[in-house]
């Protein structure tokens, strides 16, 4: 127990934001829940739904996310990789502790009594963690053998379409989707217990990524990878042939993590047939927590791209700009980047204004036009006031670098 | 009445972080041409003497000038005659290759110089289409390297370039060094942990110890003032007891 009290105060050190932050969120939630919900209401299980209810269903599930990715993170680090497989076994087992207490309270807050929502709750964790171990298998394989690399993408795609199965299929053929649900999780199972053996007897000299799986993987990047390299070429075509706002577009392509177009049409092809599955009114109380979560997001983006120190450094001293021209020149360029993104979603906002029409009076659209707007100039003022606080007349060395 | 032929100018300059000072009452001058070796234990401030005259820190007091120009805002002409390799590259994403990463670069400059470039990645055996993230230290240090010098500077500063680098590398890079400024007479400012190097590079070294400069000045003089048998290393050894 020692050693595990040990590992956990190294944990906890290890990324004492992180740490931090998951204990608040876990506070919170169980205060939430204690003082607020009370024993025989889930926080998912209650029809009337207000803000706060939803504030707190985003904070448990990024909760979620969080504490199972930390997990993987820290099992598939090199750090414990390199150390005996007793230490492994060591480790293991204080994940799975973790994991466990993670679920038991997870299971607290959720209710007991609501079937469906645990249910719900035990598939897609099941998901999320097997996509997880799926991931680390780069370094660790989910098989005994390598070369069953393509079970493993048969099993990602299948994660993927099982929880639609579960919530699309299920009131239909609730026996064929049970049998089908029952193979994912007998699957699972079997991936989670290869895994553990696999990691308390991994060598350090299989290296996946250069065989197998991992060899895919790296192709599949390679493609990726190539087709931002060809943006990049077109973009210094584009440039050569016309400087106007020669510094704008560069630090945008440093800046902003490119990518290739095919994914954002992708994205966007997702988003426009989404609209279209749209049946019911959406209650304007979802769409406003909707706006707030990706404002926060924004924030957290926005202030991400400012602290990319070693690229502020290297465009100040590459760029012919003055400091002040400069500091301009970063904030033009993020502010291009967010009206860009408006001129893209305009298309699908007028779509699913569209479709929306069938459920809307004239007034709730103004309303929703309304809170749109406000939503962008709240996304420019904190562009502003972020730019202000973190780049403007500031020691750039001593900016934060974010990761 | 400032003196054209001065590169680098530090006037009495201080910098604190929080309680710690790292710079205090610094004053260099570096001229048209020199090769200055910047010396100095882990700690004594070169790094942060390097940012200040790039104008990456505010300083607490005093002045640092390139060019004639403030530090703190250099105009874009004096940034366009600068080349800068820092002491570790990071920053660059890993899914661009050597090539696109030194295109990209080269649209910045008024003037690149592909031969050159292209001649060093052959030299140096980089991989023109190797991607950053595969590269090993010392090739993303010799990457940064072919960077800095693509725009063919007049002045150079390195901050300890070649900590990564192996022997073989290392003195091709110096011999490189030493062309540019026999050729072009370009002003080289260079910290290093390696003495050996400074010795077969620098003409003038300026030592840094407890936050001051304690030397500055020709290498031969302050061989001179200690045993000439004695090597910079042994010197700085001394310097530093």
């Amino acid at each position: 127990m020692k050693v595990y009290m040990q590992m956990f105060k190294y944990n906890f050190k290890l990324i004492p934001k992180i740490s931090i932050s998951l204990l608040i969120m876990m506070v919170s939630v169980t205060i939430y829940k204690l003082f607020f919900l009370g024993d025989d209401i889930g926080l998912f299980s209650y029809n009337n739904i207000t803000i706060a209810q939803i504030v707190f269903r985003l904070i448990f599930t990024i909760f979620l996310i969080w504490a199972y990715f930390r997990t993987f993170m820290i099992l598939s680090g090199p750090s414990v990789l390199q150390m005996i497989p007793e230490i492994r076994k060591k480790a293991i087992i204080f994940a799975g502790l973790n994991l466990c207490l993670v679920f038991i309270w997870a299971v607290y807050i959720l209710g007991y009594n609501d079937f469906q929502i645990l249910f719900s709750f035990i598939i897609s964790s099941l998901w999320m963690l097997s996509t997880m171990i799926t991931m680390s298998s780069f370094r660790v394989p989910v098989y005994r053998l390598n070369k069953y690399w393509f079970l493993k993408l048969i099993f990602a795609l299948f994660s993927f379409v099982a929880p639609i199965i579960y919530i699309k299929g299920t009131p239909k053929h609730p026996i064929m989707c049970y049998i089908i649900l029952s193979v994912f999780f007998i699957v699972i199972i079997y991936q989670m217990f290869n895994f553990v053996t696999n990691y308390i007897n991994y060598r350090l000299k299989d290296d996946f990524t250069k065989k197998g799986f991992g060899l895919k993987i790296n192709s599949f990047q390679a493609y990726f990878d190539d087709a931002i390299v060809k943006e990049l070429n077109s973009l210094i075509k584009k440039i050569n042939s016309n400087p106007k706002n020669k510094y704008i577009k560069l630090f945008q392509f440093s800046l902003f993590e490119p990518s290739p177009k095919i994914l954002g049409l992708i994205f966007y092809a997702l988003i426009v047939s989404a609209l279209f599955s749209i049946r019911d009114k959406f209650e304007i109380i979802y769409f406003v927590s909707f706006l707030l979560f990706f404002l926060l997001m924004s924030f957290f983006n926005y202030s991400r791209i400012y602290r990319k120190r070693n690229k502020i450094v290297y465009l100040y001293l590459a760029s012919k700009l003055s400091r002040n021209k400069f500091e301009l020149t970063v904030l033009s360029t993020v502010f291009r980047q967010v009206i860009f993104g408006f001129a893209c979603s305009v298309p699908i906002f007028t779509l699913g204004l569209v479709i929306y029409s069938k459920y809307f009076i004239t007034a709730e659209l103004l309303l929703i036009l309304y809170l749109v707007l406000s939503y962008y100039i709240a996304e420019l003022l904190i562009i502003y006031i972020l730019w202000a606080f973190l780049i403007k007349n500031k020691d750039y060395d001593t900016i934060k670098q974010s990761v | 009445m400032e003196n054209s032929d001065v590169v680098i100018r530090l006037e009495k300059v201080s910098k604190s972080y929080g309680d710690k000072q790292v710079l205090k009452n610094i004053d260099l001058t570096i001229k048209k041409g020199t090769i200055m070796g910047l010396v100095g234990k882990n700690g004594a401030g070169k790094t942060t003497m390097i940012k200040s005259l790039l104008g990456l820190l505010k300083l607490d007091s005093g002045k640092a000038s390139l060019f004639g120009e403030d530090s703190w805002d250099l105009p874009g002409e004096v940034k366009q005659k600068l080349g800068y390799v820092p002491q570790t590259v990071n920053g660059f994403d890993g899914w661009m290759t050597v090539d696109a990463l030194l295109e990209y670069t080269s649209v910045f400059y008024d003037k690149w110089n592909k031969n050159k470039v292209d001649k060093l990645l052959k030299d140096w055996n980089i991989d023109p289409k190797a991607r950053f993230r595969s590269l090993s230290e010392g090739e993303k240090q010799k990457v940064a390297i072919i960077m800095a010098m693509g725009h063919e500077p007049e002045l150079y500063i390195f901050d300890e370039p070649v900590a990564s680098l192996d022997p073989v590398a290392r003195r091709s890079f110096i011999k490189e060094l030493i062309d540019l400024n026999i050729d072009s007479g370009t002003t080289m400012l260079f910290s290093t942990h390696i003495t050996s190097d400074l010795e077969r590079i620098a003409a003038d070294v300026a030592l840094l110890k407890d936050n001051e400069i304690k030397y500055v000045g020709e290498l031969s003089a302050l061989k001179e003032k200690y045993d000439q048998n004695m090597n910079l290393e042994d010197i700085f050894i001394e310097l530093n007891k």
